[in-house]
């Protein structure tokens, strides 16, 4: 695994110190996840939904949550009513 | 006693006794005696009136702080309530507090958690188990009649085995997710803990049912009708005994005698997929987890962390937000997921899911119910597998493979090791069974 490549996917900084550690242990546990091979699952349809469920689709229609303020109050940085996020275009 | 009394005197034996044992990360006092005298003034009484309840730190309750046992969301406020709490404000339980857990529920020994391990109250040197370990320590301590957990891969069933209590894990899509801080939306599933079969029902009665605000729910559940313990055909499910506690094995053969006298005959269950469930079950639940904990970004919640540029800031939020384990699964689940694996990994653990359920399937052919151990161990040592995260993973070789099929199950303590530490049996049932659970519970007493 290219634990660089990965954790730049996931968007997750690692110290030097967590890539060295999770590169061996990452080593061990993908050699036990690999004994999925060991079973043949040709003509096997893969299970999405265990519930056999599908597409539950509810109206669209708005409804009134009621408690806006307590979700904005939660933004760690606001600016008015807005999550404030850092410039993405220059 | 009247209610205000009941729960001054449970406030008092967690002030003695939690600074040990550490099962709440947060105590609501003055809002449970004030709740408490509301009560005493009602007529009518709910189905869980006066009984003081425990959640575990991943469920909504509005204007609390909620963290998911994750230094990532610290300080952040519920904005509503999640249903199955609700469900049980409504039958006039009393929401007593939160109870510490794995971080963002990954664990099995509630090491895991951002703040402090939580210890196992039969013996303070041992882990309660987890995910939900606080949960099962709270009602195992007596400091709460009744705990809500949530379950994934085991973590309702093996923290209620090291603990000495009941747990259960409902049949996926019976219980509502809204407002549970998601980990593996294909595999959770709220439960309760109890110290009783009636408590556990009750709560079980209480939370169960459709919610148009989790598109996972069933509308309509086909209970199967009542059937007596005396009808029911037990299925023994065979499986590797190397690796477990001879005390595990020997009270497990001993509930075997017990059922297997009180049902109406005995079935031996072979499944030639349990071995691969869980691996299947890392892949899957990581998969998911790295998709559903994609939103601790640091813009809508709890930490921030500065850095050079939009990506950075993400990058660094993360990295100092999250703990080891799930920064591993996150890793792990971003790797199954990404291009070029995903064939290999993740398609082909869902295939490997769909073998494991075709194999309960095919033992509820020929049993009502099926018994195998909770866990290979008893509880371990604080400390002792902190550092070995696959030797962590495979103490929930027995548990995941319900979660994977979505069929329930429940743990029933049945014996002890020399040590004293708690043995359980686990009970499973096809989807919508829980009445024969509890039915074989009892059977067991």
């Amino acid at each position: 695994m290219d634990i660089e490549k990965v954790s730049k996917l996931a968007r997750l900084e690692l110290s030097e110190e967590e890539k060295e550690k999770f590169s061996k242990q990452f080593e061990n546990i993908m050699k036990w996840i690999d004994e999925l091979n060991e079973t043949n699952t040709d003509g096997i349809e893969p299970i999405f939904s265990i519930t056999g469920m599908e597409n539950n689709l509810r109206n669209d229609r708005e409804e009134f949550f009621g408690n806006r303020e307590r979700i904005i109050k939660n933004f760690p940085n606001r600016e008015y009513d807005f999550a404030k996020v850092k410039k993405v275009i220059e | 006693m009247n209610l205000e009394e009941k729960v001054r005197e449970h406030i008092n034996k967690i002030k003695e006794k939690d600074g040990k044992i550490k099962s709440f990360i947060e105590v609501w006092e003055e809002d449970s005696i004030k709740r408490a005298k509301e009560l005493e003034l009602k007529k009518e009484k709910g189905k869980l009136y006066g009984k003081i309840v425990a959640i575990k730190d991943n469920m909504l309750f509005e204007g609390k702080e909620i963290t998911a046992g994750s230094k990532i969301l610290k300080g952040h406020i519920s904005s509503y309530t999640a249903t199955a709490v609700k469900k049980m404000i409504d039958e006039d339980a009393i929401i007593i507090g939160r109870t510490n857990m794995d971080e963002f529920a990954m664990g099995s020994s509630n090491e895991n958690s951002a703040y402090f391990p939580t210890r196992n109250p039969i013996n303070t040197d041992y882990v309660p188990g987890g995910s939900s370990g606080g949960s099962a320590a709270a009602v195992a301590a007596d400091f709460a009649d009744i705990s809500l957990g949530s379950d994934t891969g085991g973590s309702i069933r093996q923290p209620a085995s090291f603990c000495g209590i009941y747990g259960l894990k409902p049949t996926y899509g019976t219980v509502s997710r809204y407002g549970l801080i998601a980990f593996a939306s294909s595999l959770d599933q709220i439960g309760p803990f109890a110290k009783t079969i009636d408590d556990l029902k009750s709560a079980y009665d209480t939370i169960k049912g459709f919610d148009p605000n989790d598109s996972t729910t069933y509308k309509e559940m086909k209970e199967h009708s009542d059937k007596k313990l005396s009808d029911m055909s037990l299925g023994i499910i065979e499986f590797d005994e190397k690796g477990c506690d001879e005390a595990v094995i020997e009270n497990f053969n001993k509930a075997i005698g017990e059922l297997s006298k009180k049902t109406k005959k005995t079935v031996k269950i072979k499944m030639p997929h349990l071995k691969y469930a869980i691996s299947s079950y890392y892949i899957v639940a990581s998969s998911e987890a790295s998709s559903n904990l994609a939103r601790f970004d640091g813009i809508r919640y709890g930490r921030y962390e500065e850095g050079k540029d939009l990506e950075s800031s993400y990058e660094k939020t993360r990295g100092k937000g999250f703990g080891t384990e799930v920064k591993r699964r996150i890793i792990l689940g971003t790797y199954a997921l990404s291009a070029g694996y995903y064939d290999e990994y993740y398609l082909k653990a869902q295939k490997i899911r769909a073998l494991v359920k075709k194999d309960f399937d095919e033992a509820f052919k020929t049993a009502d119910i099926l018994i195998i151990p909770t866990t290979p161990t008893t509880a371990f040592k604080i400390g002792e597998k902190s550092e070995n995260p696959l030797s962590m993973y495979l103490n929930d070789i027995f548990t995941v493979p319900v979660n994977l099929a979505g069929v329930c199950a429940l743990s029933a303590p049945y014996g002890k090791d020399s040590k004293g530490l708690p043995c359980g049996v686990q009970i499973i049932a096809d989807r919508f069974s829980e009445k024969y659970l509890f039915e074989a519970a009892k059977g067991l007493l």
